[in-house]
């Protein structure tokens, strides 16, 4: 047995900072954000779960419809086109996106503390806010190409596997007309466009339509108390009609175009990222998962519906402070709102449904989102006993 | 003990002789003291031993020096680096084992420890191998840590903490879930590293690793420190015990009590069990076999029974334990 004697040990006595460690900086390092990368993704069970929802929902469905029309074409549609687009983009990578981003941030969050591992990170000296803050870039590394990879599946299928002529009000019509050329078109189709397309106007004649969409008694013959109606007047009411439904019909589509599908891209990435950010300080805070998932999931798919819509007198500022609600106001043009109604070319923007609020105050509320449960779940990790 | 101060600036940190001091330093649960007043000096370049009973404030006193918990009151230096001023400095030269050690279920070792090292300096990657292969679990580093037993855990731990290539390690429980070659192997691991330079605090209830393994140690009971210096210094100061095997054991305690040296003496199936004050030299025990030689009394056998340091922790805890 050794005498104990006070002695200056032999072993290095270099401060940290000496060698350039900078361990109480708050700024994570590479391979810190790399290891936490890492340990995300190593969790097997939680990236299949991920990925079956925000990839393999959209494939399955397109799968389907491919192989549906493929076998019988006259019975099923094409698998793509614009509706199928919106209707995926707005109804399952949105909502889909963001559950899957918060359950990954709600993991970050919280796995370090359940699982012990907080305490040894801690004893290393390294700065608590370094560690919490190295989370979001290797989170984001995850959820945004899991996100971009379904939204590309879906773009992809709904562009190349896109119907080759428009279906307008249940009518097959050709896709990209301008206005003279779909007045033109209408011309020439007056039975369909009397028959099938909305109008509400005056100036149109009384004429009855069969079950097929063609105009009977047409070709001036005279009913019981109907006038006659010549083929020129039959085409100028057409025109009439096609002048005035132009606005809807350009704003269908075969597919999606580019700058739609950059917008609606950027804004399903926003939503996954504010999913993810909420998610990793909602857990940091309450240094659990399953609960936060829980609060995370109703506030996207119960609480934002209600609340973007109804609207109580003394909770209006309230409402508009929810961060659904004001993604909502910045639904892409084209877009139908999450939730249902709304679409065409405004969007979110404006939209009657909506509770009503600014795209500037919109963006503040997201970033006061994004902000504050930043701060929220690292000053909760700064203070917290491990 | 030293009234020094914490050293309050940087330069003083080679200054320090002391790796862990602490002064007046005190942590409350509600109305629960669980560190009390704690005075500590733990001198550097040894392997120190922090005993007490469970529940003693053990582990929370090495939560509050390792910032996992903030103190309530006093202060306190690492390897002369005051914190929690000086946090990050002091902890980059620290390895710990805080409680059971536990890690990502779902990651291996070499992985978990990957973690860890990326919260250190660059140079701790490169000591993940050599610290895995030192505490014997190279082997089995690429398999999952789910799949570890709990003394793999804890070489896993022991490895955790070397790849800071420490100055001090504080270990807390490190011998727990380890079988006996393992603890041998452990021993043997802490003796190494003392003999390196480092300092090992070591946080146990097994009473004969730590005499085993420690130059120095400190009781602590009731959130206090209640003893502390070199192991054969505090056994000095025990009592000293001695079994005598003789005929007529009854008429050989009268004798000894006739001689009023103070000695507690308890007569049993193997003779008389004698105990004797702190500070009694060996003149007394011949005194006593001359008394009893000369009242005709057949002595066999007498032993000096080595005060041990477990023997002395439960004098010391017990008359704590006391009513007063």
């Amino acid at each position: 047995m050794r005498t104990p004697s006070p002695a200056t040990a032999s072993v290095a006595t270099v401060p940290a900072d000496a060698a350039g460690d900078h361990r109480g900086s708050p700024i994570p390092t590479g391979a810190m954000i790399a290891t936490r990368f890492m340990e995300l993704r190593k969790r097997r069970g939680l990236m299949i779960a991920l990925i079956l929802v925000n990839i393999g929902i959209p494939t399955v469905f397109l799968v389907v419809r491919l192989l549906a029309h493929a076998i019988a074409p006259k019975s099923y549609g094409p698998a793509g086109g614009y509706d199928i687009y919106t209707g995926l983009c707005t109804g399952v990578l949105y909502v889909f996106g963001f559950i899957v981003a918060a359950t990954l941030g709600c993991t970050a969050g919280s796995v370090d503390l359940t699982e012990g591992m907080f305490r040894h990170l801690v004893v290393t000296g390294r700065s608590r806010l370094a560690l919490y803050l190295a989370r979001i870039p290797a989170g984001l590394a995850i959820v945004v190409p899991l996100v971009a990879a379904g939204f590309i599946i879906v773009c992809s299928v709904c562009v190349f596997a896109a119907p080759t002529r428009l279906n307008y009000d249940g009518t097959n019509v050709p896709a990209g007309l301008s206005r003279a050329g779909f007045e033109t078109w209408a011309g020439n189709h007056p039975d369909t466009v009397i028959c099938d397309f909305p109008y509400n106007g005056p100036g149109l004649p009384n004429v009855p339509c069969g079950p097929n969409g063609t105009i009977i008694n047409a070709q001036g013959s005279q009913g019981p108390g109907q006038a006659t109606v010549t083929p020129a007047q039959l085409k100028a009411a057409a025109i009439l009609i096609a002048r005035q439904d132009y606005t809807n019909y350009s704003s269908d589509f075969l597919y999606p175009s580019d700058s739609l599908m950059i917008r609606t891209g950027l804004w399903i990435e926003l939503e996954a990222v504010i999913g993810f950010i909420v998610g990793l300080g909602l857990a940091s805070l309450l240094g659990q998962r399953t609960v936060p998932v829980i609060l995370m999931i109703v506030l996207e798919i119960i609480l934002t519906p209600l609340l973007s819509r109804a609207r109580i007198a003394h909770l209006l500022n309230l409402q508009r402070s929810v961060v659904g609600v004001a993604m909502a106001h910045l639904t892409p043009g084209g877009l139908p709102v999450f939730g249902g109604g709304g679409g065409g070319p405004g969007g979110g923007q404006g939209n009657p449904l909506l509770v009503p609020e600014s795209i500037t105050w919109a963006v503040l509320v997201i970033i006061a989102w994004l902000v504050g449960w930043t701060v929220l779940g690292a000053w909760r990790m700064m203070t917290r006993d491990a | 003990m030293s009234t020094a101060t914490v050293p309050d600036t940087f330069d003083q940190q080679t200054e320090s002789r002391w790796a862990v001091e602490t002064h007046g330093l005190t942590k409350r649960f509600g109305e629960n003291v669980a560190v009390n007043n704690v005075e500590l000096l733990v001198p550097r370049g040894c392997a120190f031993g922090y005993l007490g009973p469970n529940g003693a404030g053990k582990t929370t006193l090495i939560r509050v020096l390792l910032g996992l918990t903030h103190a309530d009151a006093g202060t306190m230096s690492l390897l002369g680096y005051p914190v929690p001023k000086h946090r990050d400095l002091a902890l980059a030269r620290v390895g710990a084992i805080v409680d059971e050690p536990r890690f990502h279920g779902h990651l291996t070792g070499r992985q978990n420890l990957q973690i860890l090292a990326a919260a250190r300096e660059p140079a701790a990657r490169d000591r993940i191998g050599p610290a895995l292969e030192r505490v014997g679990i190279l082997q089995r580093a690429n398999d999952k840590v789910s799949k570890y037993s709990m003394g793999m855990r804890q070489r896993l731990g022991v490895a955790a903490c070397l790849i800071g290539d420490p100055e001090l390690l504080i270990l807390d429980e490190p011998m727990n879930g380890l079988d006996p070659a393992g603890m041998a192997d452990m021993r043997e691991m802490i003796i190494s590293l003392v003999a390196e330079g480092r300092t090992v605090v070591l946080s146990s209830h097994l009473l004969d690793e730590v005499e085993r393994t420690c130059d120095a140690v400190a009781i602590v009971d009731r959130g206090k420190v209640v003893r502390q210096g070199p192991i054969s210094e505090l056994l000095a100061g025990a009592t000293l015990a001695l079994q005598i095997e003789c005929s007529e054991p009854d008429r050989a305690r009268s004798l000894i009590d006739a001689t009023r040296i103070g000695a507690h003496i308890e007569v049993g199936s193997l003779g008389l069990g004698i105990s004797l004050p702190a500070g009694t030299t060996r003149d007394v025990i011949a005194e006593i076999n001359r008394v009893l030689v000369e009242g005709g009394i057949s002595v066999y056998r007498l032993q000096e029974i080595q005060a041990s340091l477990e023997s002395w922790f439960l004098q010391v805890t017990s008359r704590l334990g006391a009513p007063e």
